[in-house]
């Protein structure tokens, strides 16, 4: 639809004067005019006649009323597929409706006229609502937090959902229409009755009586499994209290039995005893009559074996004295025999001793003779009359002598040359290098060449060969080493001398020497002392021999001593003994009757003790038991009594019938709760078909966003640059702009950056609307106010490159609008 | 030889509060009928003795009238002996046997002391009682010190679980290695709900009167001639309990609804019998529903019927989303939850969509 002209009568400030705005065109058109000339007003016409049935005394149409009053008259001329028509309404009084073709027939009026308006224009209310921006009605979205503009902002959502919902035709039946409002209402009203908005139960409702019955349920329950679990355990208790009563009773009845019989095993046993005692009481003198046998017995047995004895050792001892005494004689011989050897040996020792003492003599003389010997040999080594010193003069000059030597060998020739150069034609032979530099050259001939320090060294060596010579001559020797062996032969041999000569005084002072050799004088000695220590050696052997034959004779006359007291003893024995020790036999049989009856007495007294210790036991048997009966009765009693107790409060409890209570309490809470978990599932289900419905709604209301923000993204770039703008899910306006990375709330914005949004956001769906076929202008009603005048000649680039559809543009900002567009609106008021 | 039933776990006084009243009154009833029942079999056979190896009682407290009638069931056949054990559900410390032990039927013994008693000249049982709900050790121990007359015929009595082989950690756990040492003809067992022989003469009866789906109702009779023994099973359960399951099939139409639910229906007598039927699988929401009505239909005819579909998924159509919403927002809504609801990854899914769905009926 295209707004070709539009006239107002009876219309706020126009009240008798008909407004006549004419100038609209395709694309953007401008009526730039100051305030106050009726711009708000021709645009409130425009939504009046094109929404609000002529018979429509709603508010809106009553704010078009002059003070003055009458009936407000709208014309409005527009294209509309192709086609140019005529509407006319006047509200209020006599209200009427009239559509005229381009030719100015009528098409319609009355009902009609606002029949023909729904059919061909369904979605102007969805149009005006999107692409109208109306005075003071820039953000679609009432600002604040208010509980008014809460409520407006709430009205206002609504409000596009069921325009949103009214357009379900055109827009491609996508968004469910009234049918899905009702729908959805049904089920979140059916959900309301069971939750509140925040997912509680609602209270009343049967969501939360089945809660509350459920908790009443499951306290019952638990009231009942407590009862019957105290029922078990009361069960259980008894059960425990039985058996301990049984173990305590059969422990009881134990102990009783074990004191009876050991009861009985003492009465026995102490009548074992009497009867013992009994037994042995006649028997008890027959101990101490074998006592009085036996000391009888043994007293004669004793002397009777004393008497035996007594002869015996004396014959004995007698005997050992007769032979004793032979023996002794023949000690005696034996020692007589062994001194005479011993004195014989002695005589011969002493011999041998003197003649060793002899040798010993002979060996001195002989040392002394070998020692004046070698003196002597000593004192005939000869003595070099020359010393050391010259010596080792001679040595030097041979050593010179040999240097020299070495080149006094090599001359040939006594030729003497001047120069160190040989002469021509000779030829070298060997060159000798003397020290110090000195070269003798040996040439065939007998020509030497010298250097000049060559003849001095030949005189110096003759004069060295001679001498040489004279020490040879004044030493006596050949060279200087022999002497220096003589002279060291003779220091040692004086060395010697002198040692020997110590010796001779030390050991040979009062020796006369001989000339026997030490050696043979020693072998004389030692066959001398051999002879000596044999001599020893027998003689200590026949001393030893005699020291035994003494011991022995010692010994001999204690035996004696001590067999001669045996026979003393023996024969005093036998003085003091009786001469008869009475009748054996006949104490014998007394002795061995009285074995028999102390035999008969023991086993009797063993018998009593046996008894005695057998009651003994029985006693302590009988104390235990006993005392085992009064620790374990306490205990039965116990048991008894536990057992009565848990009896009764088994029986007490088993009145209440837990398990009935419980099970019915179960039951109960079973039902409970399978109603319950019914209402929550109805619950749920709920949600989830609201949730369904709603999510179909929202991804058909994407449907529609998504081309209206593709839409946008040039229209935002076009003019804020890299921008982008940002659309909330409740809104069909951007909510915020994204730009340099930042994301920024429409809140937050600058009143002109939101009033471009919003203008954009219009133009964007006024293109969506379009390719879905709903022609509709962009209307701007003052929206300008607030944007800077860059901002402003970008917009107004903009909208001059949007020659899609209608955008007409209404402000007071005249010259900044007259350079948008040569289209201007006219305005002209006519009486 | 000596003929005798053998049974135990009649648990007489249990609630069946899981079952709707007018059943589980009846199920309750039948838990003293199984003393008649097995009263009745016994005169039948011959039999002079039945032995209840434990959990004649289902608690330690049941009520009076309970334990009366079982009481009085009992003395209704004179010429039969009941031998009674205590179990861990009737320890012989419950308060139940207080009353019983006042005023015993006369035909009764309540073997609650560990001690041989004579059933018939030459014939010996071993009763090992349990007196509390939870004995530490095997209960079966204090059989081993039981000393009867040689020759004569040992029959033991006791309740517990067979524990793994060796191990008696567990309270009432039975060593069947000490079953072996007793030298016994028969060892009547008490405690598991099903008929299992544990080794040669040595049993469970199991429940004369089932309690749970899959069991059956059983005793034993059981023959002894010296050392052996032998024995064979005795139908004594008044209801029959039943369990199925059907895999269903994505392409199962509302038509075949009644014949999955008559080929899983069990067979027999339906007024005595309780059913439980776990379909599982996906079908289409008319299959479902079709299927629904269809066991709705068919269970009537039994004691109890119950469905569990909670192994059911639903699987929608796009025709399905079409019947229910034309298009926009609404479609795509119901869309969404017909898809969690196949998925099944929601349980909540299919029944949002059941509400969804009959609010746009009534919103048409």
């Amino acid at each position: 639809m295209q707004i070709i002209s539009v006239s107002v009568r009876g219309v706020r400030q126009f009240a008798d004067r008909t407004a006549h705005i004419t100038g609209f065109s395709a694309g953007l058109c401008v009526w730039a005019a100051p305030n106050e000339r009726g711009k708000s007003t021709v645009v409130d016409a425009l939504v009046a006649v094109f929404l609000r049935d002529r018979k429509s005394t709603a508010a809106d149409i009553r704010a078009l009323v002059p003070h003055s009053g009458g009936s407000p008259e709208i014309t409005v001329n527009f294209l509309h597929k192709g086609v140019v028509w005529t509407l006319f309404k006047r509200y209020l009084r006599n209200p009427s409706a009239e559509v005229r073709d381009a030719a100015g027939a009528l098409v319609a009026q009355g009902d009609a006229a606002e029949a023909w308006l729904s059919q061909e224009f369904p979605h102007a209310a969805l149009a005006v609502d999107l692409l109208w921006a109306r005075q003071g009605a820039l953000a679609m979205e009432p600002e604040g937090s208010g509980p008014v503009e809460k409520r407006q902002r709430e009205e206002g959502r609504e409000s596009r959902r069921g325009l949103l919902s009214a357009a379900s035709a055109a827009l491609d039946a996508g968004l469910g229409g009234p049918r899905f409002d009702a729908v959805r209402a049904r089920l979140a009203s059916e959900l309301a009755e069971l939750r509140t908005p925040t997912g509680r139960a609602r209270t009343g409702g049967s969501l939360d009586k089945a809660q509350k019955r459920f908790q009443c349920a499951q306290k019952a329950l638990a009231e009942a499994a407590a009862m019957k679990d105290r029922a078990d355990a009361a069960v259980a208790t008894r059960a425990h209290a039985r058996v301990a009563q049984a173990e305590a009773e059969a422990r009881f009845s134990q102990a009783m039995k074990d004191a009876e019989v050991a009861q009985h095993d003492s009465t026995r046993l102490a009548q074992e005893v009497d009867a013992a005692r009994c037994s042995f009481a006649p028997l008890s003198g027959a101990i101490s009559a074998l006592e009085d046998a036996s000391a009888k017995r043994e007293t004669a047995l004793s002397n009777h074996h004393r008497r035996v004895q007594a002869q015996q050792a004396h014959e004995c001892a007698r005997a050992d004295i007769a032979k004793l005494q032979r023996e002794q004689e023949g000690l005696d011989l034996r020692l007589n025999k062994a001194e005479a050897d011993l004195c014989s040996a002695q005589e011969s020792f002493n011999i041998a001793d003197r003649q060793m003492e002899r040798a010993k003599q002979a060996l001195l003389s002989a040392q002394a003779g070998a020692l004046n010997r070698r003196i002597r040999e000593y004192r005939d080594v000869p003595t070099p009359s020359a010393t050391l010193q010259a010596c080792a003069q001679w040595e030097a000059e041979i050593a010179r002598f040999d240097a020299l030597n070495e080149v006094h060998e090599g001359i040939l020739a006594e030729a003497v040359w001047e120069g160190i150069e040989p002469p021509a034609g000779w030829v070298a032979g060997e060159a000798h290098v003397l020290r110090d530099g000195d070269v003798l050259v040996v040439g065939r001939g007998r020509f030497v060449v010298r250097s000049p320090g060559g003849t001095e060294r030949l005189e110096q060596r003759e004069r060295l060969h001679l001498r040489l010579l004279e020490h040879q001559k004044e030493t006596g020797f050949v060279t200087p080493a022999d002497l220096r062996a003589a002279l060291e032969k003779a220091r040692e041999a004086a060395i010697q001398i002198s040692v020997l000569e110590q010796e001779r005084v030390s050991r040979f002072a009062d020796v006369v020497p001989s000339d026997v050799s030490p050696e043979k004088a020693l072998a004389v000695l030692e066959d001398a002392r051999y002879g000596a220590d044999q001599a020893r050696e027998h003689l200590a052997a026949l001393h030893q021999a005699v020291a035994v034959i003494r011991r022995e004779r010692d010994t001999m006359e204690r035996r004696m001593l001590s067999v001669q007291g045996a026979l003393n003893t023996a024969g005093a024995v036998l003085d003091a003994l009786p001469e008869s020790v009475g009748d054996l036999g006949a104490i014998e049989a007394t002795y061995t009757a009285a074995q028999d009856k102390a035999a008969q007495a023991r086993a009797a007294y063993r018998l009593v003790e046996d008894r005695e210790a057998a009651l003994a036991e029985a006693q302590m048997r009988l104390n235990a038991a006993l005392q085992v009966v009064e620790d374990v009765r306490p205990v039965r009693d116990a048991a008894r009594e536990r057992r009565a107790d848990a009896d009764g409060v088994a029986r007490m409890v088993a009145e209440g019938d837990p398990d009935t209570v419980f099970r019915a309490a179960q039951h109960e809470f079973e039902i409970v709760q399978s109603d319950l978990s019914r209402w929550e599932q109805e619950a749920e289900a709920l949600g989830l078909a609201i949730q369904a419905l709603d999510n179909a709604r929202a991804a058909r209301k994407m449907d529609l966003f998504e081309p209206a923000r593709l839409q946008m993204e040039p229209l935002v770039q076009a003019v804020f640059g890299q921008a982008t703008a940002r659309f909330g899910t409740d809104s069909l306006l951007p909510n915020g702009l994204a730009r340099g990375g930042v994301s920024e709330d429409a809140s937050v914005l600058s009143g002109g950056t939101r009033d471009l949004l919003h203008i954009l956001g219009r133009l964007a769906f006024a293109q969506v609307l379009k390719a879905r076929g709903i022609d509709w202008p962009v209307l701007l009603d003052d929206s300008f106010a607030q944007i800077d005048e860059d901002r402003i000649k970008a917009l107004g680039a903009l909208l001059e490159g949007q020659s899609s559809y209608q955008i007409v543009a209404l402000s007071g900002r005249i010259t900044t609008l007259k350079e948008w567009t040569s289209t201007h609106i006219e305005h002209t008021v006519l009486v | 030889m000596l003929r005798f039933i053998h049974t135990a776990d009649l648990h007489i006084g249990r609630n069946f509060t899981r079952f709707p009243e007018g059943v589980a009154v009846r199920l309750r009833a039948a838990r003293v009928g199984a003393i008649e029942r097995l009263g009745e079999s016994a005169q039948t056979l011959g039999v002079r003795h039945v032995l209840i190896a434990g959990d004649m009682f289902d608690a330690a407290y049941v009520p009076a009238e309970d334990r009366r009638q079982a009481a009085a069931a009992m003395a209704e056949f004179p010429g039969i002996q009941w031998w009674i054990i205590p179990g861990n559900h009737d320890p012989a410390a419950a308060p139940v046997w207080d009353a019983w032990r006042a005023a015993p039927p006369p035909n009764t013994t309540l073997l609650e002391t560990a001690a041989p008693v004579e059933m018939e000249p030459g014939v010996w049982l071993l009763p090992a009682p349990l007196s509390g709900a939870q004995q530490p050790g095997d209960p079966t121990r204090v059989l081993e010190g039981m000393a009867t007359p040689e020759g004569s015929v040992r029959i033991a009595l006791a309740h517990g679980s067979v524990g793994s082989f060796g191990s008696t950690a567990d309270p009432n756990a039975i060593d069947t290695r000490r079953l072996a040492r007793l030298g016994c003809s028969y060892v009547a067992l008490g405690d598991w709900h099903g008929q299992k022989e544990v080794a040669e003469g040595v049993l469970y009866a199991g429940t004369p009167e089932p309690d749970g789906f899959g069991a059956q109702g059983r005793a034993l009779v059981v023959d002894v001639d010296g050392i052996r023994s032998t024995h064979q099973s005795l139908e004594s359960g008044q209801f029959s309990w039943h369990s199925s399951e059907s895999v269903l099939l994505p392409d199962m139409v509302a038509t075949d609804a009644a014949r999955v639910v008559a080929e899983a229906r069990p067979e027999g007598r339906a007024r005595t019998a309780l059913w439980r039927w776990r379909p599982t699988g996906r079908i289409s929401p008319q299959g479902q529903a079709a299927l629904q009505s269809a066991f709705a239909e068919a269970a009537p005819d039994f004691l109890h019927a119950q469905a569990d579909w909670s192994g059911v998924l639903p699987l929608y159509s796009a025709a399905d989303a079409a019947a229910m919403a034309p298009e926009g927002a609404l479609r795509m809504g119901v869309e969404a939850l017909m898809a969690q609801a196949s998925a099944g990854t929601n349980p909540a899914a299919h029944r949002a969509l059941s509400l969804l769905a009959s609010v746009l009926k009534e919103t048409i």
